[in-house]
């Protein structure tokens, strides 16, 4: 499946008046199956609610997001959200549910509204569990479980419903290191074994690296920049948006190329 | 949950409700209740007196079937704004049903006494208290949910006001005590008619909320994440919001204002079955309907005279419900 967004834009309205646009120039990206595109940028950027209106969850204001040449807005929500799949940012829940009732809930584009939920339904969500790792988790409640396990469970819960393009916000933000690298390699295996694209949303710029093979960076009231990682992540680029300087390093580990960027304040 | 547990609690409301029938000033004993019931249907040997048929048949039939179905109505109500609304301290009359149905019956009463029209005003004002709420709200497609809970205090406050004036202006002989005591809720008038104005609108309402429980569980999530599930958010509240309002007007119409049910039993619910709404729904109904019951054979019985429902439901409920609190230290899951 090929995700396109163009010419769009985003405004808020306070009233009736129009506030002006959040992102300086319109955004225009396309991406492939199994590619991952990752929007990097600053706090008060716009990034959350450009995968909003990426996604639909908000309408652009100007331009259209198409999937396969097709206007989004044209296409019924429910198969829509069969495509699509929206991780939000792990948080407490009202009602602890267990795990698997929380993942089960992902299936609900192909059940119908008095219907509940049927073996297969269940079983999808055990599978689900079973590849992003988190199984023996299923009987716990949300609100028992770690940051991370939290995370993996939303992941499944879009997985369920057998998702093309995964759309994710900040997965991996306010996790300690190890789970920032198991959600990390969770949404990469996706992208690379089972071709689900993925547009993630992150601060930090070596997991941009990572993961990534576009790169689509804003800060607020900058231009919006989108192109190949290398092309787009340049030290003079991250001190424009991120007001830091950094240090890019480029190295060999296991016959592969790694970069990471390090800021040089920090490397005294 | 266990299935004996299951038995046993859709066994609760049924027993109490045989128990129901010989509780009270007149006394009929269990075996001529059963019999009077027998009867209706066989040819059972007569052993008990006109008088104990009449009374278990005409007065307390349609008095026990009310509470079992304005129990259930509100805790299933109750329960299904909890999760709506997804917060746990939410009522069914947040929205301002309670307290609009509340003054259409006070009005009723004023102008022409107790009687049919005034049930209907009680209705037609609970739900135009909804709608009331609904403009101040702005029932613009995405009134986040605060909106609507502002608003309901707003709308409720506006006929609590309401409410006083019919009192102040009210004859204070006879009107004032009539609108005083049916606005503490009450099933000592209840008659097959009651059940027949009530009766299909609790039901139809129960039915809705029942077969929405799953797609409850996606809407007690923030409104985002339950639209990327692929459904009608704003549709399902809508829904929702018609089929709990359909129920409390119906019961504030036929029983007056009964507090504290639909808050308390969605908890108890819970503590048993868990969050999971597919489960809290229906065990919501079976505890509210006994429960209610329970308290109504409380109210004729303890005293000679009947004690209004919600002093009863208040004097349980609020005891109870600050020992749920001091136990979840607010944390409610």
């Amino acid at each position: 499946m090929r995700i396109t967004v163009e010419n769009a834009n985003f405004h808020y309205k306070k009233g009736r008046k129009n506030l002006p646009n959040l992102y300086v120039n319109p955004i225009n990206f396309s991406l492939d199956t199994g590619e991952v595109m990752a929007i990097l940028g600053p706090n008060g950027a716009g990034k959350t609610t450009m995968l909003k209106c990426i996604t639909g969850l908000l309408n652009w204001t100007e331009g259209q997001t198409y999937i396969d040449g097709k206007p989004l807005t044209k296409i019924n929500k429910r198969a829509l959200w069969k495509r699509i799949g929206y991780v939000p940012q792990a948080h407490k829940m009202v009602f602890g549910f267990s795990i698997i009732e929380l993942v089960v809930m992902g299936r609900a584009p192909y059940i119908s509204t008095l219907a509940q939920p049927s073996k297969v339904d269940i079983e999808a969500a055990y599978e689900a569990l079973t590849l992003v790792g988190i199984k023996h988790l299923a009987n716990k409640t949300c609100n028992e479980v770690s940051g991370g396990e939290l995370q993996l469970a939303l992941i499944a819960r879009t997985l369920v419903s057998d998702p093309e393009v995964l759309i994710l916000d900040e997965p991996e933000s306010h996790l300690d290191i190890q789970k920032q690298v198991v959600i990390l390699q969770t949404i990469k295996q996706l992208a690379k074994e089972r071709g689900i694209s993925c547009i993630i949303n992150t601060h930090y710029p070596n997991h941009a690296f990572y993961l990534a093979d576009y790169v689509l960076m804003t800060a607020k009231e900058k231009e919006v920049v989108y192109g190949q990682v290398e092309a787009i992540m340049t030290e003079q680029r991250m001190k424009q948006f991120f007001d830091v300087d950094v240090k890019k390093v480029i190295y060999e580990e296991n016959d592969s190329i790694v970069q990471t960027m390090i800021p040089r304040a920090l490397s005294k | 949950m266990k299935r004996w547990a299951k038995i046993v609690l859709w066994l609760l409301p049924i027993i109490i409700a045989m128990i129901s029938f010989s509780v009270g000033r007149f006394d009929v004993s269990l075996e001529h209740v059963f019999k009077i019931f027998a009867s209706q249907f066989f040819d059972v040997e007569q052993t008990w007196t006109e008088m104990e048929e009449r009374v278990v048949l005409n007065i307390r039939l349609p008095r026990i079937l009310l509470a079992l179905l304005i129990g259930g109505g509100l805790s299933i109500a109750g329960a299904s704004f909890q999760g709506m609304f997804g917060n746990p301290l939410v009522s069914p009359d947040i929205l301002g049903v309670s307290a609009g149905a509340g003054f259409g019956a006070s009005l009723g009463i004023l102008l022409f006494g107790q009687n049919f029209t005034t049930q209907v005003m009680a209705l037609a004002f609970g739900i135009v208290a909804i709608g009331f709420t609904f403009l101040v709200a702005g029932a613009k497609k995405n009134a986040p949910i605060f909106m609507f809970v502002l608003a309901g205090v707003i709308t409720s406050a506006l006929f609590n006001a309401l409410i006083s004036l019919t009192k102040f202006v009210a004859d204070p002989e006879e009107k004032l005590p009539a609108i005083t005591y049916w606005l503490m809720g009450s099933l000592g008038t209840a008659t097959y008619q009651d059940v027949m104005i009530a009766g299909p609108l609790i039901i139809i309402g129960m039915l809705i909320l029942y077969g929405l429980r799953w797609r409850l569980n996606i809407l007690t999530l923030p409104e985002d994440e339950a639209k990327s599930m692929g459904i009608s958010v704003t549709k399902l509240k809508w829904v929702i919001i018609f089929a709990a309002t359909l129920i409390t007007a119906a019961s504030v119409a036929v029983a007056g204002i009964v507090g504290w049910v639909g808050l308390i039993i969605p908890h108890v619910a819970r503590m048993l079955v868990g969050n999971n709404n597919q489960y809290v729904l229906p065990v919501s109904i079976a505890i509210g309907s006994a429960y209610l019951l329970a308290i109504d054979n409380l109210a004729r019985s303890i005293t000679a005279t009947e004690i209004p429902l919600s002093i009863l439901t208040a004097i349980i409920g609020a005891p109870f419900f600050a020992y749920l609190l001091r136990r979840s230290r607010g944390g409610w899951t």
